[in-house]
């Protein structure tokens, strides 16, 4: 039999269910109607939702003071380049954890997601003395490098519960069939997993867009991506609601475009192996 | 003749060579207020009077700080210049981690800058920071509200009458609170700000000992003054209230009075973003009656060199720049008068123009009244006013006005709250090795 | 060309040893099925020789060659998995010529290999699709396919009918053995089902937690078992075991005797019983016979026109020259 579901019930539920998700999107969506007023009307009270005088300045005031691009393209080349060489390093690391376990697997991925449980600035000084003798410090690559080694834990453990799902049989028969361990990652496992990769990939460009930490805290003026130039808005002395959401916008709507097209994809990789 | 000639040549080329070695591109680590992205703006000026480039860091106050405590603590030189404020300076200097700003030009004339900024921004009779703009704090208040009370702000007011005009003053029907006052958790925030009320009550956070004070009479009438004043007449949900959240309750009108940095005053006089500015008056911060130290704070923004550095003539020379009356003028041409970085300079408050300011001369007193080096009625073992310039005290602070902030919500009492603090800062203390 | 020699090979599991010492050899061409109740050790062995698990000791050869530390393409063998282990992302062209890739082979071999399997397996018609667009028995071809255009010197099938229904079964059953007909290379194979194994095979090896309890023909083992495993795995219906006084009177500690070794009759003969369940299989009908005190069941395989009823009294008379008889190890005396 199939469940019935009265009318009523599903109004409800498609109230809930709407009431939900605007109160998820309603702060990026209330910090974009900021960025389009003026700083008097930014701090109204009551608030002011749609009626007000709708205004680009904050936008031509924000690309006068900063070098939007700079920011921009600082952010792209650490978040792709980050998980791209965390995929690269991942991939292996999760094809021997799914497919040839040892006895420690399991104690590795638990230990591997327990450096994720340290707050970072506990280790703030150590990678900072490291990045000055290193020669890292406000570079792109250090932060490639950075970021790449605190999101190995998720990259490894998405990856590892996408390989899983996958049987061990098939990777068998590539062997059986004379692929070396490099071809049978690269012609059999990487594209089957694609959807699982595909997702896995785009979660990290987004944790690693918006990571506000070591960005911060590992940049100056040369390698710093768009949580600095939203930072450099934030001010304890001042109203500059207005701009400060003009700012975050600008550097939200490109990640934010990113998830738009490939939210099919997302969802397909993130419910993967949801039902089999 | 010929080979002099190739001489004056070579000579030539070589200085060439050396000064276009010299153009350097200095970092600056700056905070995100006007004055700093004015600057920002005009740099073009300092590049082309020096050659040298400027790239700008601007973060949040509190990011700002532990970026470049990180970054001084270890070395790491990725500033050639930092904004750092009047709390740290003392305890960087001391720690040797500035460059000392002890052989500045003959023209920048150091003697101008105010001496109550200079005091505050030495350790030990040399100068660490040069001030940028520096700020007190001081009674802003509605004068339209004021008239039609009836009643008339001294110049010098006491907390006694501060309650009886927030009485007169408030209007709940209008939404009109009488006073809005910092109670946000923070030892920059509602910190700084009972930390200068309870001086004017006579209170001090430590005795010549380092023996925590919460435990006597000044604090705990302070304290209690403070909580009543603002459940009588203070906004909703005070406790959380910040320098932010006040200036936009004062700007559309919902503050008879507000107490805070001298700053505010250009912005609540400003008719773009505030729908009172033609009817606020100022006055010195109020002292309770016969207690000879006042509430107002003293703090500057100011531009300090990192030991770590390899630029630091350039450096040197930027801040030269930067805090010159020179660059003052050049704001002032540009921008007007009103939009040149205050309290820096005594020079400043003796042009003509500028005493045209309405806020000019309120905020020059109340800079002046105010003395880091003596900032309590009975003497205490530190340099500071509404801070302690100890490295300790950001986080004791911090913790001690979270006890604050839970009594003004009415989470425990004052004596609770107290009580709590005097143990925070006993043990903190204790920790440190102060005793 | 593919002779493969096990000899003293054992394989553990940490301190689990799952197959003890083992010898087996496996003449080349031959048709041999691995048999066995779940979890003997016959998927196990068969890794084993595939190269897909490392023996932990003893030595493997093919063709006369020692392959123990050889990587599984290396051995010349192909595989055929129980759940096929197709790639799914491929087409089944791609899928059949995937060894041949990998083995650098000319494009042009490649096609022709391809194009004769899947002539042979007629899959010609489905060379652009997906393992995932196929039914079970075109998957099971395809995964054949891949194996055969190697053209190996032994096949190796793990349980590869499982998966299929049963009149599909019997159908792969036949062309496996045509295949095996044709092509005259040696093929292990693996099965549970005793059924495949007597249908198939050329040798039959039964295992019993990791060890050969008997090697022989189909025929050997169904007439001369060697031990009462062997005789109640072999043949369907089970063979009947009777113990005690029946047993003793043969001077055995047990006997076995098939259902089908067992006349039935109204009146007359060794035994007396009460019908239980009847199963009619229209060929046969089998009689499942309770109360003869010698066993808790008797099974009974006959005619099938004979139509005793449930509760009906019968007699039993087993056939005296093929009774089986055993000591108390269970061992063929």
């Amino acid at each position: 039999m199939a469940r019935s579901v009265s009318t009523r019930r599903k109004a409800l539920n498609t109230i809930i269910a709407w009431t939900i998700g605007l109160m998820i999107v309603f702060p990026i969506l209330w910090t974009i109607l900021t960025s389009f007023k003026t700083e008097a009307q930014a701090i109204n009270d009551p608030p002011l939702f749609f009626f007000f005088d709708w205004t680009l300045e904050n936008y031509s005031v924000v690309q006068e003071r900063s070098d939007y691009m700079r920011f921009l393209w600082n952010s792209i080349i650490i978040a792709g380049g980050s998980t791209l060489l965390g995929i690269l390093i991942a991939v292996p690391a999760a094809w021997s954890m799914a497919f040839v376990p040892s006895k420690r697997t399991k104690d590795i991925l638990l230990w591997m997601l327990s450096t994720k449980m340290l707050p970072a600035v506990g280790v703030l000084y150590p990678i900072y003395l490291l990045f000055i003798s290193l020669g890292l410090l406000d570079t792109r690559v250090g932060l490639v490098l950075v970021l790449m080694l605190i999101n190995l834990p998720i990259i490894v453990w998405m990856l590892y519960t996408y390989f899983k799902e996958i049987p061990t049989e098939i990777l068998e028969a590539a062997r059986m069939d004379g692929a070396t361990l490099k071809e049978e990652i690269l012609y059999v496992l990487t594209p089957m997993a694609i959807p699982g990769i595909a997702s896995t990939i785009l979660l990290n460009i987004i944790l690693a867009w918006n990571e506000a930490f070591w960005t911060l805290n590992l940049t100056a003026a040369q390698a710093a991506p768009l949580t600095a130039f939203i930072a450099s808005y934030s001010s304890p002395e001042g109203l500059f609601y207005a701009k400060l959401s003009a700012a975050s916008t600008m550097a939200i709507a490109p990640i934010l475009i990113l998830g738009w097209f490939s939210q099919k994809q997302l969802v397909r990789g993130l419910t993967f192996g949801a039902v089999k | 003749m010929k080979l002099k000639s190739v001489l004056c040549a070579a000579t030539a080329f070589g200085l060439m060579a050396a000064a276009s070695a010299q153009a350097e591109t200095l970092t600056i680590a700056t905070v995100n207020n006007g004055d700093m992205i004015r600057m920002q703006g005009l740099t073009e000026a300092f590049t082309a009077k020096t050659g040298h480039k400027v790239e700008w860091v601007t973060l949040e106050e509190n990011v700002l700080r532990q970026r470049v405590t990180t970054d001084i603590t270890t070395k790491g030189g990725a500033f050639d210049i930092m904004t750092i404020g009047m709390y740290e300076t003392p305890i960087w200097g001391k720690n040797g981690w500035l460059v000392p700003l002890n052989d500045m030009s003959e023209e920048y004339d150091v003697g101008d800058i105010l001496p109550a900024m200079a005091n505050g921004l030495s350790y030990d009779g040399t100068l660490y920071a040069a001030p940028f703009y520096g700020e007190s704090s001081m009674v802003m208040y509605r004068t339209d509200l004021m008239e039609k009370a009836g009643l008339e702000m001294p110049k010098d007011p006491t907390w006694q009458f501060i309650r009886e005009a927030a009485a007169a003053m408030d209007d709940p029907e209008q939404d009109i609170n009488g006073i809005c006052l910092r109670g946000k958790a923070g030892w920059g925030e509602g910190g700084a700000f009972i930390t200068v009320t309870a001086n004017s009550f006579g209170a001090r956070w430590f005795d010549e000992d380092w023996r925590p004070q919460f435990d006597q009479p000044e604090w705990k009438e302070a304290l209690t003054f403070y909580t009543s004043l603002m459940n009588d007449y203070g906004p909703a949900g005070y406790a959380t209230n910040g320098f932010n959240e006040n200036l936009s309750l004062f700007q559309q009108g919902k503050c008879g009075m507000w107490i805070d940095a001298t700053v505010a005053a250009s912005f609540v006089t400003n008719p773009e973003d505030s729908t009172v500015a033609d009817h606020v008056g100022f006055a010195l911060a109020p002292n309770s009656e016969g207690v000879s130290k006042r509430s107002n704070w003293l703090w500057a923004w100011a531009l300090a060199i990192p030991a770590g550095t390899q630029k630091a003539d350039a450096a040197k020379q930027f801040i030269e720049w930067a805090t010159s009356k020179e660059y003052i003028e050049l704001v002032a041409e540009k921008e007007g008068w009103a939009n040149v970085p205050p309290g820096a300079r005594t020079s400043l408050y003796e042009t003509a123009e500028y005493q045209e300011v309405p806020f000019a001369a309120m905020t020059l007193e109340s800079i002046n009244a105010a003395d880091p080096t003596n900032p309590t009625v009975k003497p205490v073992p530190y340099v500071g006013i509404q801070f302690v310039a100890i490295p300790e005290f950001a986080g004791i602070a911090t913790e001690v006005s979270q006890e604050f902030s839970a009594a003004y919500a009415g989470q425990q009492t004052v004596d609770e709250a107290l009580a709590k603090a005097q143990a925070i800062v006993n043990d903190a203390m204790e920790a440190a090795g102060y005793r | 060309m593919g002779r493969i020699v096990l000899d003293q090979i054992t394989k553990s599991f940490g301190s689990t040893q799952v197959i003890p010492p083992l010898d087996l050899t496996i003449e080349d061409g031959e048709f041999t099925v691995f048999v066995g109740p779940s979890g003997c050790g016959k998927s196990t062995l068969l890794r084993l020789i595939a190269g897909l698990e490392d023996v932990t000791s003893g030595q493997i050869s093919i063709d006369g060659q020692d392959a123990t530390q050889l990587a599984p393409a290396k051995r010349g063998l192909a595989m055929v998995f129980q759940s096929y282990a197709l790639y799914p992302h491929m087409t089944v062209r791609k899928n059949i010529a995937f060894p041949l890739r990998m083995a650098k082979m000319e494009q042009s071999e490649i096609d022709r290999r391809v194009t004769a399997a899947a002539d042979v397996l007629n899959l010609t018609d489905y060379l652009d699709r997906r393992p995932g667009q196929l039914s079970g028995g075109q998957r099971q071809r395809v995964a054949i396919g891949r194996a055969i255009v190697r053209e190996p010197s032994a096949f190796l099938f793990d349980e590869p009918l499982s998966n299929l229904d049963a009149a599909l079964r019997v159908g792969m059953r036949l062309e496996i053995s045509e295949l095996h007909e044709r092509l005259k290379t040696t093929m292990i194979y693996v099965t549970h089902d005793q059924v495949e194994a007597m249908t198939m095979a050329d040798k039959i090896v039964v295992l019993r937690a990791g060890h050969i309890e008997q090697v022989g023909s189909p025929l050997e083992l169904y007439k001369n078992p060697r031990n009462k495993f062997v005789a109640g795995f072999i043949g369907s219906p089970k063979m009947n075991f009777i113990e005690g006084e029946e047993a003793k009177r043969h001077n055995a500690h047990a006997i076995g005797v098939r259902p089908e070794h067992i006349e039935v009759s109204e009146s007359g003969g060794d035994w007396t019983g009460v019908v239980g369940v009847s199963e009619h299989l229209g060929s046969d009908t089998f009689f499942h016979i309770h109360d003869t005190g010698l066993a808790d069941t008797i099974t009974v395989r006959a005619g099938g026109e004979v139509g005793f009823r449930h509760g009906d009294r019968v007699h039993l008379t087993p056939r005296s020259d093929v009774i089986h008889k055993f000591d108390a190890q269970g061992l063929r005396l």
